[in-house]
């Protein structure tokens, strides 16, 4: 299989007033064309800045790209000009966002948001472009999608919504899809529903996806791989069932743990002590160091290199010992 | 289990009124549509359902914090329902809120020694020169210290806010909390710290929760019954082992089998229910299920459904099943 | 123990309030804008306090050998009017009337708006209903015409001008207050208010109140502007202070018949107004910030 998109080494600093904070540091992984691969972690933990620097939405002002690269479909992101961004994103990349209720304009009916990137993007005439959006809502299972055309997002449930923006995005047929929480906010048995289409969706079109999330159950249920993030590195990468049966990084064993299926009932849960830093708290050592009951004193002096046991890679000075062989950067 | 009944809620309704203008008739949206159940000593009930479904209104109601359109909630069998803002406003040390956002529930303006404070001067709880041992022996108890009385809540993260506002209901040392999605906002790594810390002071100041989630992983995991709402109405109430192990109404299965699997090699037979729930404004008729019932026939379009009890403790309301609660 | 926690933290309580004085006069240092607004407004009073002291002339004494002199010249910094009363001293003396102007009005308006924005917001019924009733009749008459109205029943001097100005402003702030009010009432710290069985009152006064600073600071900064600028206008007008007691407003009104000739008789007052209403917004604006635990520079 052949990589999509290459994150390598990437650093973002942003800058608020006179102080610098930087929530993304040396954060490298691969997205291969096909593959549903999952980025997880706590809310602060960078998994959302990281998806929209790989867009190019990063605020040009308040943030900078200090270091490393974005590549996708070996193109550079990072040195990418606003024009050749727009060209890219909604066409070649797209995103679902968490909130269906804000992400549509609540001004326009939704065929002529569904319209917008086809006039962007596509050089259809005006008839094509309608049978394409109702191919599409079709597409994501929405039912009357000739009249839903001309109807307002207020009209519509919350599902519906995030089935409208779903064929927003499948619109130019994109090589990625980066679906930022795509269902946080919505109910459980609609939940299925979403996480269901967009698995036959990824499965129909060979598109790619990069689905963040904080839920575990959604990593298991959707992603081929999955990259555990945590105050702003990746602490560890694998295939989903080499991940759930084999965790390698004391965070990722304890997120397992601490999920209540995984304890006895009324018992109390397995849990991660203290907080998670913030990122002017980080110090030279292992982010994870103050948290963790294995931390000693090389966790809190040096930041542990990438360890690797064949496909699966830790950011760990535990697994010295156990796997050996550095693995380089 | 010695049962003593702490909490009963009979025939309980909250109809909002939607004006929709002077000569338009207002719209009723019936966000509690008769509601019954029992809630005994020391036991956590759970109430679980989607968003619209009635529970967040339904413990809300319980509490007095609006005022419910009809029926009866008796707390130590006095009837509550009635009461006015003053008479209920001292029973109030004895019934506790734990809110789901830990950012709208404090005061940004008041610091946590203020925010703690507040229940004991309002119910004068102690004595005053007492008061601020107790409050910084609450905080030991939530897991935070004296270093913080003097703190403004945006100085603290989700979670350790959700421990102040767990603090502030149990300062009071109250028989009763209504616990309204607690742990939802927060992490995954924090979730288990705050329901670890709600079991732990479960047993310590003997509570009793009224724990309302959508999370079913959570309900499965600390509580000992659980009442299955859809459209403002209880469709199923059973102990939560027994909930779990074999649904009886339709929408619970169907809400069991939508949670996410627990690891990748896990198989589900998953019940995908069709289309959004029905607004509660306009609901439709017979059993509210019926559009989305994979089972539906036509007495479910017509008539609504009432309770088959298939033990003592479990209960469900569909026309599936006939009274003696075998499958017709 | 117990007694030795205690202490701590008493001790430590008050020292926060100590470390609260001079992290006021810091965080003033620290803030370019905040700061400049403070000793504008610091200046105004001082200058209203002490205005005929400071001045190098009577502002009342008139020679006519030396009328409309230009600024600079024989010792008249900012020249002389067509009275030969030096204009410098007759702005200086001015101060006192705009500076007590602005904050009495502000004070009266201020206070009676924000009782009838509460009373509407947090009761809302019939007594809403009625109250924004007349706050809408009042709004949709221009505020000018209305104090001069007024004006003219009450009459001139410094109460009646307050007077008017305070009828025609209080309905912003009941307006402003009412919709703060009805917004902080809905917020869920407010449902754990009732949750834990506060009193009505108390959380009248006690929690929704003080969530009501920041907006009433905001408000009373433009609004202290506002009124300034408006007695200058019902005083331009003739309604206002009456000459020869020098006001600003008054000097503008005289000064207008020499603008083609004279132009620094209204140049000079004009900036004068300009510099205090700048000096109170800047001021308003950090104050605001400051007030917001939340707000971090």
């Amino acid at each position: 299989m052949t990589n999509l998109l290459e994150v390598n080494n990437l650093n973002i600093c942003f800058r608020n007033g006179k102080s610098i904070t930087q929530p993304i540091r040396n954060v490298n992984f691969t997205v291969r064309s096909g593959e549903i691969l999952g980025i997880v972690g706590e809310s602060g933990c960078g998994k959302s800045v990281t998806s929209l620097a790989v867009m190019g939405l990063l605020p040009p002002k308040s943030s900078e790209i200090t270091k490393g690269e974005i590549i996708f479909n070996e193109q550079h992101i990072e040195k990418m000009s606003e024009k050749q961004l727009q060209n890219i994103r909604g066409n070649e990349v797209s995103m679902i966002f968490q909130e269906p209720m804000t992400s549509l304009n609540p001004v326009f009916t939704i065929g002529q948001q569904l319209m917008e990137p086809l006039k962007q993007h596509k050089s259809l005439t005006k008839v094509q472009r309608k049978e394409r959006i109702i191919e599409v809502l079709k597409q994501v299972g929405i039912p009357r999608a000739e009249q839903i055309i001309d109807e307002y997002p207020h009209q519509l449930s919350g599902g519906m919504r995030q089935r409208v923006m779903i064929s927003l995005a499948l619109l130019c047929e994109p090589k990625l899809l980066i679906a930022d929480e795509p269902t946080t906010a919505l109910d459980v048995t609609i939940q299925a529903q979403i996480l269901e289409l967009l698995k036959r969706i990824i499965a129909e079109t060979n598109m790619s996806m990069m689905l963040i999330t904080h839920d575990l159950g959604v990593i298991a249920e959707m992603c081929h791989r999955v990259v555990v993030m945590y105050a702003g590195s990746v602490v560890e990468e694998a295939s989903v069932e080499e991940l759930f049966d084999n965790p390698l990084h004391p965070y990722t064993k304890g997120l397992l743990k601490s999920l209540p299926s995984q304890n006895e009932r009324k018992s109390a849960l397995y849990s991660i002590a203290g907080q998670v830093p913030r990122p002017n708290e980080l110090g030279q050592g292992c982010a994870f160091a103050n948290r963790c009951e294995f931390a000693t004193e090389r966790c809190l002096t040096a930041a542990p290199p990438v360890f690797s046991v064949a496909q699966h890679k830790a950011k760990c000075w535990l697994l010295d010992e156990t796997v050996g062989g550095v693995f380089s950067e | 289990m010695s049962k003593e009944r702490l909490l009963s809620v009979s025939g309980l309704k909250k109809y909002f009124e939607i004006s929709q203008g002077m000569f338009k008739p207002k719209i009723v949206v019936k966000a509690v549509d008769d509601v019954s159940f029992d809630i005994y000593k020391g036991e956590t009930f759970a109430l679980v359902g989607e968003s619209g479904c009635g529970k967040s209104t339904t413990g809300r109601t319980i509490l007095k914090l609006t005022e419910p359109t009809a029926g009866e909630v008796l707390f130590k069998e006095q009837n509550i329902a009635k009461l006015s803002y003053e008479t209920m406003r001292k029973l109030r040390s004895q019934m506790q809120m734990v809110f789901q956002d830990p950012y709208a529930s404090l005061n940004p303006k008041k610091t946590i020694q203020q925010i703690l404070m507040e229940p004991l001067n309002v119910h004068k709880k102690f004595e005053p020169h007492e008061r601020l041992n107790k409050i910084i022996d609450i905080l030991k108890v939530v897991g935070l210290s004296e270093a913080h009385l003097h703190r403004y809540p945006h100085e603290f993260s989700g979670g350790q806010r959700q421990r102040i506002g767990i603090a502030r209901a149990v300062i009071l040392n109250p028989d009763f909390i209504v616990a309204d999605e607690p742990v939802s906002a927060l992490d995954v790594s924090v979730q288990s710290q705050v329901i670890n810390l709600m079991l732990e002071i479960q047993k310590k100041l003997q509570l009793t929760y009224l724990f309302i989630s959508h999370d079913l992983s959570v309900i499965q995991h600390m509580t000992d019954r659980v009442a299955v709402m859809y459209l403002g109405r209880i469709v199923e109430i059973a102990n939560t082992e027994e909930l779990f192990a074999s649904p009886k109404h339709p929408y619970t299965q169907a809400l069991l089998s939508a949670v996410p699997i627990s690891h990748p090699k896990e198989k589900r037979e998953r019940i995908v229910l069709e289309g959004d729930v029905p607004s509660p404004a306009n609901p439709p008729s017979g059993c509210t299920f019926h559009p989305r019932c994979r089972f539906a026939s036509d007495i479910c379009k017509q008539i609504a459904p009432s309770a088959v009890a298939f033990s003592d403790t479990h209960m469900a309301t569909c026309h599936l099943y006939n009274l003696e609660g075998e499958k017709k | 123990m117990t007694t030795k926690s205690e202490v701590n933290v008493v001790k430590g309580s008050t020292r926060r309030k100590s470390l609260r004085i001079t992290n006021f006069f810091k965080k003033l240092l620290g803030n370019w804008s905040g700061f400049v607004g403070f000793v504008i407004i610091f200046l105004l009073i001082i200058i209203s306090i002490f205005g005929k002291q400071i001045a190098p002339y009577d502002p009342m004494y008139t020679d006519f050998t030396k009328k409309l002199l230009p600024p600079l010249t024989e010792g008249h910094l900012l020249g002389t009017d067509q009275l030969g009363r030096d204009v410098l001293s007759r702005i200086i003396v001015g101060a006192r009337v705009s500076v007590i102007i602005g904050l009495v009005t502000v004070l009266v308006a201020g206070t009676f708006g924000t009782i009838v924005g509460i009373i509407s917001g947090y009761f809302r019924g019939w007594i809403d209903v009625v109250l924004m009733r007349i706050v809408d009749v009042q709004l949709s008459f221009p505020f000018i015409l209305l104090v001069l109205v007024v004006s003219a029943i009450t009459g001139t001097g410094l109460r009646n001008i307050i007077i008017s100005l305070a009828i025609g402003g209080w309905v912003i702030f009941a307006r402003v207050i009412r919709s703060e009010v009805l917004a902080i009432r809905e917020k869920e710290f407010i449902t754990a208010c009732v949750a834990t069985g506060v009193k009505r009152s108390h959380i009248l006064f006690k929690h929704i109140l003080p969530n009501l600073i920041t907006p009433i600071i905001i408000l009373g900064s433009l609004q202290i502007a506002t009124y300034i600028i408006a007695e200058a206008s019902i005083s331009f007008l003739g309604f206002g202070v009456q000459p020869p007691a020098p006001a600003w407003g008054n000097m503008l009104s005289e000064g207008k018949d020499y603008i083609f000739s004279s132009w620094w008789l209204i140049t000079f007052p004009g900036i004068a107004i300009l510099i205090t209403a700048l000096g109170v917004n800047l001021f308003g604006d950090w104050l605001r910030d400051t007030l917001d635990p939340e707000f971090v520079e």
